[in-house]
């Protein structure tokens, strides 16, 4: 093994964005995280979530499910994003503010709600809302996190980090 | 008489929320649209309640279903000022809607806030329009709540009327008991001892809404933590 992992083999684990070189690699290590967009520029991560009713964006083609009050902050017929209280407050931001979220791949417009649960430095948005087309309740409703979501994969593995992208929030 | 009641497990209730949308289906209750359910008039017969407490990290939700408590003394029939709304004998506060004016007192009395007035006629697109026969349409200018989805103790009735038999506690069952998938919801006869409602509502881990107030509803609630036996809310 040491005989073939020469320069090559680190040249493609530099490609990759994997922290280790040599044996190293290929035995049990540690690998950090990675994100995209630095904390100073973009200070919180962006945690999508798929709210019961939606179905995984389904339940946007359906009156009744639109309707049905959201969990935990009782959204109708909208998306929104959930900002802890304190964190809120020091950005003067209030329950009901309409907030751009922004990351380096792009912005879009959607509404803050306060939410104790939310930890300081993440946010919280639910997937299912910002379709394109899928009928007349679907289409032009609400925002979709992932059209900011950046492509980063976990360097031990390969696996996609879906919630490796970091965003700034402001007042709309 | 039967006196008809609900157990809520929260323990099991996971706030999927399915009680509510199945509620609507079989109620042919309308949805109110994105404008008029920002101005709080979107009804729902059932609602989970997501109460937020505590600051973070120590921060707790709490999923409370709350459909009407069907209250053994009923705020909303005391002010009605045309006997629209009425508690029967089976301990169901009933509805006449072509009685109901629109005055809203009943809507105001109520401290669960489970009267819902309809603002605006009816309205469903026409994919929409396969109703349950069992149960009518309400027209503008009236107000409507949660029955125990008493037309299917109508539909039962007739069944074992049909097969010459007493009523058991599996004919009757209102469809958001029926819904639930983590089966968190118990109904049935509150004065039938053997029955399992009965039995729970004296549990240690048992409380009600507001009981302060003296409606003495009959929806019980079973606090989380069954392990522990509960603790009150």
């Amino acid at each position: 093994m040491r005989a073939a992992a020469g320069k090559p083999v680190d040249e493609l684990l530099k490609k990759l964005g994997v922290a280790a070189r040599g044996d190293r690699a290929f035995l049990p290590h540690y690998e950090p995280p990675r994100f995209i967009g630095e904390e100073k520029d973009f200070p919180f991560h962006l945690n999508t979530f798929k709210p019961a009713t939606s179905a995984g964006s389904r339940g946007a083609s359906q009156p009744h499910l639109q309707e049905v009050p959201a969990a935990p902050v009782g959204q109708k017929w909208d998306s929104w994003v959930e900002v802890n209280p304190k964190v809120a407050k020091q950005l003067g931001i209030v329950d009901g503010d309409w907030v751009w979220v922004e990351s380096p791949l792009g912005k879009f417009k959607t509404q803050a709600r306060l939410y104790p649960g939310a930890m300081p430095n993440v946010v919280n948005m639910p997937m299912g809302q910002g379709h394109k087309a899928y009928g007349r309740w679907a289409q032009g409703r609400g925002a979709n996190p992932n059209q900011i979501l950046g492509e980063e994969r976990d360097g031990l593995a390969g696996f996609v980090a879906w919630y490796a992208t970091r965003v700034r929030l402001s007042k709309a | 008489m039967p006196r008809w009641g609900m157990v809520i497990d929260l323990d099991k209730c996971t706030g999927c929320q399915a009680c509510v949308v199945a509620c609507r289906v079989e109620n042919n209750v309308p949805f109110a649209g994105s404008e008029q359910a920002e101005m709080g008039r979107a009804i729902f017969w059932i609602e989970v309640l997501s109460i937020v407490e505590g600051e973070y990290p120590n921060v707790r939700t709490r999923f409370i279903p709350r459909p009407c408590m069907q209250c053994d003394h009923p705020p909303c029939t005391a002010v009605c000022p045309t006997g629209a709304t009425y508690k029967n004998d089976e301990g169901l506060v009933a509805q006449i809607y072509p009685r109901c004016i629109g005055c809203r007192y009943c809507t105001n009395a109520c401290p669960y806030t489970v009267k819902f007035f309809n603002w605006f006629k009816p309205q469903w697109p026409a994919e929409m329009r396969n109703f349950n026969p069992d149960v009518a349409v309400r027209p503008v200018g009236v107000v409507e709540k949660c029955t125990f989805c008493h037309h299917r103790l109508q539909k039962a009735k007739e069944q074992v009327k049909i097969e010459g038999r007493e009523l058991r506690e599996e004919d009757y069952v209102p469809a958001c008991v029926q819904t639930c998938p983590t089966k968190a919801m118990y109904f049935g006869d509150l004065d039938d001892p053997k029955s399992t409602v009965a039995h729970l509502a004296k549990s240690t881990r048992t409380f009600r809404l507001l009981e302060d107030l003296g409606t003495e509803p009959k929806v019980y609630y079973l606090s989380e933590g069954e392990w522990y036996g509960g603790r009150k809310a």
